[in-house]
């Protein structure tokens, strides 16, 4: 029985051209994705040895992210210079971004995998699960079958798991060959590190696949009609792709008190104006020579406490925002997926908020309140770091299988109950 | 005829549970963006009143020739609620100046034209995709072949009966969204904004047309809802998704620019480096030639001041400074010169990657209306570029400006120094840098072309498929 269900399944995949649909149009898109996505990481790294510090320099520029490939993320304002000057810490210079300047990706999200997956590949589970058992029903073939003396988890294994493969099998084959393409045909390399990486990326893009096409099914059980099931599985997917999130990210902002960098940049500014001109007006009046350096100290260390101080607070204030997101976002399944993908893909806006204090404390350490004439070489990871990927990988793994394994209870008890 | 099939559409449209559901989803989202909108307006407002007054007070206390300068001609632009509705492209993603610091959200910010370009065009695609196929389906196209009704007028009853449930719609929520805001959080709307308000409510009810459009000739090729669907939402993948993302990209492909690091370092050696040896060496000369010595920096103050207590010293040092504020004036502008020709040549480059882009996007109904949406908020590339030239005219008044306050200074005080307070209270402030309505529309016709061809073609799809179509 189980054979006979299974061969059907796949028969009317094949029939209707569902595998072969999906298979292509995720061949154009991964392979489109990944080699813009290079080239997009080429330019990253043309810029990068242009601008790069030399040895006595105290800014630092971030090396490009080879995973960024796969997910952008905040990678355009992680990967650049970081400078202390009167804009304050780790503030962007537009120049120094080392992304194309190409105005348009101002208003587009980034074609990466991240976003395929999260945009594409979850509206494609919506259109393979929608009607699963709605259509039986219609048809009046789920009767028929309940005539039969058959397994209700048996029946539902099949459709649920042979049609998720339809879905996944590609995704993962094609991917995975693109990935292999890279390294073997491109300067690309990654170290134990970023593989380990990718996989951790590649199970959460499949638990958040499996996700939606769990939703979809269950909403298949639950309505007899079928375009009442599609409407219902858009909703859901408009909702949980472009409106949670989104919301998520106002109403954090609304809470934490937002904090912008263009107003700490400003504050910045214009402390150093006043600074300067303060010292100026000092140095006019003072006519002993010996003074000047004394006077130019006091400015300075001034500016800088008070830069500190704005460069605390604007640290504080961002940190509460990112927990706000954290949390928030996680009404939706977009919110395990992905932050926690760039958290592991290194680059979320946590690594950047990450690298800026960083940075700080280094500048503290070297240049304030005396330039030091050894400067200690910036680094970018510490092993803390790995703790914080896997922990991070860890908790969504872990909530996204408590998720599934809910709404495969729920879609065996509702259908137990709906059968008919 | 038209008209009962539209008046019978429409009726089915009302009467059905499951759209009015669907409809009061997204009157409700319609309202919460409102809401948002509104909100961030307030925020920004207070935010730039924040700005404005600290600058005023910085320039009123703190200003004097040597760093000023910059902090005069920066833009600081007044929030209005279009802007708070369609967020588009900021002036500041345009120039490279002080306030070009903006945060990336991991999350891009969504405004009214998500709503309108992603939202209902999604609910125009559900509304239209069965508009065929269900009569296919339940077998009333039979019947209704079967007597002696006209092919094209049956489709255009159709196709007003469903649009107009989705027109009334639209057009309750988007003025019930404006009142909201006029009433509930007196929002100022200008003259021009209520135009540009109404402008883009006639653009947005001919994209979700078209969207219509689009759903019922997909409809009529399919056999069956599900597949009409299927295809109306890899369709709309396709025109929303894949043709504007991967545009930029191609295009960046085909028109390559350099890093844009080596133009900054480029830039940064003339615009500094060379600057300054060239100031250097011309002021060496003309010390020599008018017999002024050169002060020690360390005892420059001092040294000046005895040099000043001969008279006949006092009217050729003010003469020196003069030529030489004239000649550091020159180098400067010489340098910025070679500086705005290499931008320019990198610019003119980008200019044609970014047209390549918006030809390619073209190509996407979705970007047409953006565009539009863009560009008539005063938000868009074009209006943005329009901006910039404004904002570079009025830079070059600044610089005018500040040459004349100096000369002044200096006329007052031989001793004066760039670093001595200046009152800069009365500089020429820019006020008008907004386009006109007529610039705005003229920026938009090729959209607008392109929106008429795809009306066109869809139409024609229509008509030919339905008008071909066998009933057996």
């Amino acid at each position: 029985m189980l054979k006979t269900l299974i061969l059907k399944e796949i028969r009317s995949n094949l029939v209707t051209g569902k595998i072969l649909l999906i298979s292509l149009i995720l061949l154009i898109l991964i392979s489109l994705s990944l080699y813009l996505m290079y080239e997009s990481y080429k330019l990253q790294v043309e810029n990068y040895n242009i601008i790069k510090p030399k040895a006595k320099d105290t800014y630092i520029v971030k090396p490009p992210n080879p995973l960024s490939i796969f997910g952008f993320g905040m990678e355009e304002y992680i990967s650049r210079k970081y400078k202390d000057d009167f804009e304050g810490v780790g503030i962007p210079d537009a120049v120094t971004v080392q992304k194309s300047l190409n105005r348009f990706n101002h208003i587009l999200p980034e074609l990466d995998l991240l976003n395929i997956v999260k945009i594409v590949l979850s509206l494609m589970a919506i259109f393979l699960a929608f009607d699963l058992i709605s259509h039986d029903r219609e048809t009046g073939s789920l009767k028929i079958l309940n005539s039969y003396s058959f397994k209700i988890s048996k029946f539902l294994h099949t459709k649920i798991f042979v049609n998720l493969a339809c879905l996944l099998i590609p995704f993962a084959l094609i991917t995975i060959i693109g990935i292999l393409f890279l390294i073997f045909y491109t300067n690309l390399s990654f170290d134990l590190n970023d593989y380990i990486r990718i996989c951790f990326f590649l199970i959460l893009s499949l638990l958040y696949i499996s996700l939606f096409f769990l939703v979809a099914f269950l909403i298949s059980i639950l309505f007899r009609n079928s375009s009442l099931c599609l409407i219902l599985g858009l909703l859901f997917w408009a909702s949980s792709v472009f409106i949670i999130p989104n919301f998520a990210v106002i109403g954090s902002r609304y809470i934490s008190g937002d904090y912008y960098a263009d107003k700490y940049s400003l504050a910045n500014w214009e402390n150093f104006i006043k600074y300067r001109f303060l010292e100026e007006q000092e140095q006019l009046k003072n006519q002993n020579t010996k003074n000047e350096l004394i006077i130019r100290n006091k400015y300075v260390s001034k500016w800088h406490n008070a830069s500190s101080r704005q460069f605390n607070a604007y640290i504080k204030k961002q940190q509460k925002l990112l927990t706000f997101i954290n949390i928030f976002t996680r009404l939706s399944p977009v919110g395990f997926y992905v932050l926690p993908s760039t958290i592991i893909l290194g680059t979320s806006p946590f690594d950047d908020l990450h690298i800026k204090v960083k940075y700080a404390n280094y500048l503290n350490q070297n240049v304030f309140p005396n330039k030091k004439k050894q400067i200690s070489e910036f680094e970018y990871f510490d092993k803390k770091d790995l703790v914080n990927i896997f922990s991070s990988f860890a908790l969504n793994f872990i909530c996204m299988l408590i998720l599934i394994v809910g709404l495969l209870f729920l879609i065996y008890n509702r259908f137990r109950k709906n059968r008919y | 005829m038209v008209f009962h099939l539209a008046k019978n559409e429409l009726l089915k449209s009302m009467n059905s549970k499951k759209q009015l559901y669907l409809f009061s989803i997204i009157f409700v989202l319609f309202i919460l963006f409102t809401v948002l909108a509104n909100l961030n307006l307030l925020e920004k407002t207070s935010s730039y009143n924040e700005v404005y007054d600290s600058r005023e007070n910085n320039i009123a206390n703190f200003s004097h020739a040597n760093r000023t300068r910059g902090y005069l001609s920066a833009l600081i632009k007044k929030p209005r609620l279009i802007n708070s509705y369609f967020t588009g492209f900021s002036i500041q993603a345009l120039t490279t100046d002080i306030f070009n610091k903006s945060e990336k959200q991991i999350f891009k910010s969504i405004d009214f034209s998500f709503l309108f370009a992603i939202v209902f065009s999604l609910l125009a695609l559900i509304l239209s995709h069965d508009t065929i196929t269900s009569e296919k389906q339940n077998g009333a196209l039979k019947h209704v072949t079967s007597y002696n009704v006209s092919r094209p007028k049956y489709l255009l009853g159709i196709f007003l009966g469903g649009f107009l449930y989705l027109f009334v719609f639209f057009s309750i929520s988007y003025f019930f969204s404006i009142f909201i805001s006029v009433v509930f959080f007196q929002a100022l709307i200008n003259e021009q904004d209520f135009y540009v308000f109404l402008l883009i409510y006639g653009i947005s009810v001919i994209y979700l047309g078209i969207v219509f459009l689009m759903g019922m000739s997909i409809s009529t090729f399919c056999k069956t809802n599900k597949s009409s669907i299927i295809i109306s939402c890899f369709a709309w993948i396709f025109l929303v998704i894949i043709i504007p993302n991967t545009a930029p990209q191609i295009a960046e492909r085909a028109i390559k620019l350099p890093p844009a690091a080596k133009l900054y370092s480029e830039a940064y050696k003339i615009k500094e480096t060379d600057r300054d040896r060239l100031i250097n060496e011309q002021l060496t000369r003309l010390r020599k030639k008018m017999q002024i010595p050169d002060f020690n920096a360390e005892n420059f103050i001092n040294e000046r001041k005895n040099f000043l207590l001969n008279k006949n010293n006092q009217a050729r040092y003010y003469e020196f400074r003069k030529q030489a504020e004239d000649l550091v004036y020159k180098i400067n502008n010489k340098q910025k010169a070679k500086v705005i020709k290499l931008e320019d040549a990198f610019m003119n480059k980008l200019k044609k990657q970014e047209n390549l882009t918006a030809s390619i996007s073209s190509l996407s109904l979705y970007f047409n209306f953006l565009n539009s949406l863009y560009e008539l908020s005063n938000v868009g590339l074009k209006t943005g570029y329009y901006e910039i030239e404004k904002h570079d005219r009025h830079a070059k008044k600044i610089g005018v400006y500040m040459k004349e306050k100096e000369f002044s200074a200096l006329g007052e005080n031989l001793l004066y120094d760039h670093n001595m307070p200046i009152d800069l209270s009365d500089y020429p402030r820019l006020k008008n840098y907004e386009s006109s309505i007529s610039f705005r529309l003229e920026a938009i016709k090729l959209n607008l072309f392109i929106m008429f061809v795809y009306i066109v073609v869809f139409s024609l799809i229509c008509f030919i498929k339905f008008k071909n179509y066998d009933v057996r």
